[in-house]
């Protein structure tokens, strides 16, 4: 990921006055989330933010197998991208990426949006295949795919190839206990759950909102 | 009971606001009978998934995968006592 590609905002006059580094949700949430996002960045480097939205490994435009990845790669991977931050820094993650977001250790502070464990993540996956299993007239379990998984090393879930590494590691995080953290809602950002949406959207009063929230916070954090 | 039924259905309305990207009041017009699944294009099977695993969290309960009928979503009528009935028992 660090030589990898990474969208990137930064203030066109002057130093910034902080920066952040996203970490969007995984897979197809991040999708859905993506719009909002980059216009939150855009409105953040009008404020004299500088942002960096870089794809983890298999994500996005990044072309790396989905079935290479596993979370501790995703993990080392944004150690590595955080390294070549400019100080001080913040982390800003949705849903998934709170996930990883500890493991950017040099960041003066932390931002998260509905947090999410990785347990939950993959029974979402896992249901997905289940139903459109059941859609084509097929039955399988959950204990099936998982069966699947083993067996083969990896299982395609909800358009995913997932490593037997990757579903096993969804299965067991948790997000880690960081401080200073703030801790916000989509209905305390003027928005809602976009990651939820049939059809991905967006919302520009949120990303409005979650841009001036960001940069209050980074600063804040920034200046001690 | 009534009262924790109409819980059940605010719930399960504010999770279609958000998965539908409608307005509160256009899904507060929903009746038993207006069709969901099958009849929404967008409602798939990651659609599905992703409305199962909502309601977990936001109705604190836990689906057992192999007893969703999908044919129960077909009306918001059906959603909703699907969702009663894992919630209330």
């Amino acid at each position: 990921m660090a030589g990898g590609n990474c969208l990137r905002f930064s203030p066109l006059d002057g130093a910034a006055r902080a920066h952040i580094l996203l970490l969007p949700p995984f897979f197809d949430e991040a999708n859905r989330m993506r719009r909002t996002l980059v216009h939150t960045m855009r409105t953040l480097s009008l404020m004299g933010i500088d942002s960096h939205l870089p794809d983890l490994p298999g994500q996005n435009d990044d072309l790396l197998a989905t079935s290479a990845v596993t979370l501790d790669g995703w993990r080392s991977a944004v150690a590595q991208y955080a390294a070549t931050i400019e100080h001080p820094f913040v982390t800003a993650a949705w849903r998934g990426g709170a996930l990883v977001d500890d493991a950017a250790a040099t960041a003066v502070g932390h931002w998260r949006m509905a947090p999410v464990g990785g347990a939950s993540i993959l029974k979402t996956m896992v249901r997905t295949r289940i139903a459109s299993e059941r859609e084509a007239g097929r039955t399988i379990s959950a204990a099936d795919v998982r069966a699947l998984a083993e067996r083969n090393g990896h299982v395609e879930l909800a358009g995913n190839r997932l490593s037997l590494a990757m579903f096993d590691g969804l299965e067991q995080a948790q997000c880690a206990d960081i401080q200073p953290l703030r801790l916000v809602s989509p209905a305390e950002m003027a928005g809602s759950a976009l990651w939820l949406r049939a059809e991905p959207g967006e919302d520009m009063a949120m990303a409005a909102t979650m841009a001036q929230d960001l940069a209050d916070w980074a600063v804040q954090c920034a200046v001690g | 009971m009534t009262d924790d039924r109409n819980m059940v259905e605010e719930t399960v309305r504010s999770t279609l606001v958000d998965m539908l990207g409608l307005s509160a009041a256009r899904v507060a017009e929903f009746d038993e009978n207006t069709p969901l699944f099958g009849a929404i294009p967008e409602l798939d099977s990651m659609a599905v998934a992703t409305l199962l695993t909502e309601l977990e969290d936001r109705l604190g309960i836990t689906i057992d995968d192999d007893d969703v009928d999908i044919e129960a979503f077909e009306s918001f009528g059906g959603l909703v006592t699907f969702a009663a009935r894992k919630a209330l028992g």
